[in-house]
């Protein structure tokens, strides 16, 4: 008979001892070989900037959109991963917020690593702000970009409140406290202003897209007139480097870097708790937009 | 006393059949799955390749020597670690979790002698991931085919017995 020295209800408990050590054991090792920061399964950091781009994250479950928030994070992990030795902005994206471009640019600029940019259907405005950041700019000969601009706009409703007879009670501070606000027409006074820092804004982003792309300031600004380029176009003019694919991008790097480039996919993942945070947040109104208006893009159907 | 002539219990011990074993090693392995690999399946996601394609993640692999060393030491220590799991609880009770399940139990050939921690250590030597002890996983399981042991159980002179109840 096999000789037993402890009951069932021992052995168990004891079992239960050496498994939660062996666990405890493996969880502190795998500590050592890195953390969420450090991801290697490439040596191209993939960042995609989808959508619209804001400076805080959109929530929701259909939230699409690009937040310099995430996007700086996920370039800030890119740049303190040794194994990483490019970045990749996969740019599908009409625009948005100059804030966010500014921000994302500038995180661009401070990391000393291979970056480059690839254009796909749109990298208008905003989008092209921060593809300027980069070294090198790829284009599909049929991706609309450019619109180097900024738009502002908001509906004017007091015509409306008047047919309805109702009136907006103004009290403010001083004359331009309410410059904006819906329920009246603006002055000629607040037109000018609106106006004036719709042309400062612009003034930033001329500068910004003439000093990286290396251009000059005249050429930038003839080109500054919001429109939009085809690939080919922004080629020739110099807004984008070379006609290709994300595909031709990767190789391209792969030269730069000396060594094959295998992507890895950098992108912000949110959990299901983001998703239901996310729904209570709102986004603040905004002055100035850097965006090509969306609704109007050409479509080839 | 009153005698209520109840019958008496019997244990008989054979050798444990090839079957049993294997379901036992089975649930072990299952254990094994949840206590020690994943705990490292964040950092093997993190550092294995993504994509699908056999010969892209060859020619990865040929260009970053690095992962394939960080590889290797996970992989070292996740099989040191299977190791530690086998020697313990067989030092300690005879038994994995997985022979519990099926009532089955190490023991010496010869009975006289205890179960000693250099025995354990000499049946579980193939979860240590050298070679040329790593062949033993191969020649294991064809000893075990034919001769109803493992090659790792006749070096260590032990073997793997069931233990079954029976009543008059």
């Amino acid at each position: 008979m096999i000789e037993k020295t402890l009951s069932l209800k021992d052995k168990l408990f004891s079992s239960f001892k050496i498994l939660f050590f062996l666990w405890a054991l493996a969880s502190g090792i795998s500590l050592f070989f890195g953390n969420d920061n450090e991801i290697t399964g490439g040596n191209v950091a993939v960042i995609p900037i989808h959508g619209e781009i804001t400076v805080l994250e959109q929530g929701g479950f259909s939230a699409g959109g690009a937040s310099s928030e995430a996007i700086v994070d996920s370039l800030e992990k890119a740049n303190n991963n040794p194994g990483i030795k490019a970045i990749l902005l996969d740019i599908d994206s009409p625009g948005g917020s100059g804030v966010a471009a500014d921000e994302i640019s500038q995180k661009l600029k401070s990391i000393n690593k291979t970056k480059v940019a690839v254009i796909r259907e749109l990298g208008t405005s905003a989008a092209y702000w921060i593809a300027t950041s980069t070294d090198y700019i790829f284009v599909n000969r049929l991706s609309l970009t450019g619109s180097i601009g900024v738009i502002g706009s908001y509906l004017d409703f007091s015509g409306f409140l008047n047919r309805y007879n109702i009136t907006y009670e103004r009290y403010v501070s001083g004359e331009l406290k309410d410059m904006g606000s819906p329920f009246k027409e603006p002055s000629i006074r607040e037109r000018e202003t609106f106006q004036a820092l719709i042309d400062k804004m612009k003034v930033f982003f001329v500068e910004e897209v003439a000093l990286n792309r290396n251009m000059t300031l005249e050429k930038v600004d003839e080109l500054a007139t919001g429109e939009v380029f085809l690939g080919n176009e922004a080629v020739k003019l110099g807004l984008a480097d070379a006609i290709g694919t994300k595909e031709d991008a990767i190789r391209y790097i792969g030269k730069k870097i000396n060594s094959t480039a295998y992507e890895v996919d950098y992108r912000e993942r949110k959990t299901f708790m983001d998703v239901l945070t996310g729904l209570s947040a709102l986004s603040p109104p905004e002055i100035g937009k850097f965006i090509y208006p969306i609704n109007n893009k050409i479509q080839l159907t | 006393m009153v005698d209520l002539k109840l019958p008496k219990k019997r244990m008989m011990v054979n050798l444990a059949p090839a079957w049993k074993r294997a379901m036992s090693f089975f649930i072990d392995l299952f254990i094994i799955q949840f206590v020690i690999i994943l705990p490292f399946g964040r950092v093997m996601t993190a550092k294995l390749p993504m994509s699908d394609n056999f010969s892209k993640n060859y020619e990865y692999f040929n260009s970053n020597s690095d992962i394939i060393q960080q590889l290797t030491i996970i992989f070292g220590l996740i099989f040191s670690l299977v190791f530690l799991y086998f020697v313990i609880f067989e030092y300690k009770f005879k038994q994995t979790p997985g022979k519990m399940f099926f009532n089955l139990y190490v023991e010496p050939v010869d009975k006289k002698e205890t179960l000693t921690l250099l025995k354990v250590i000499i049946r579980n030597i193939a979860a240590v991931p050298i070679f040329p002890l790593s062949l033993l996983w191969i020649i294991d399981p064809l000893y075990m085919f034919t001769s109803g042991r493992r090659l790792s159980d006749i070096l260590s002179k032990t073997e793997v017995v069931e233990e079954i109840n029976l009543y008059d």
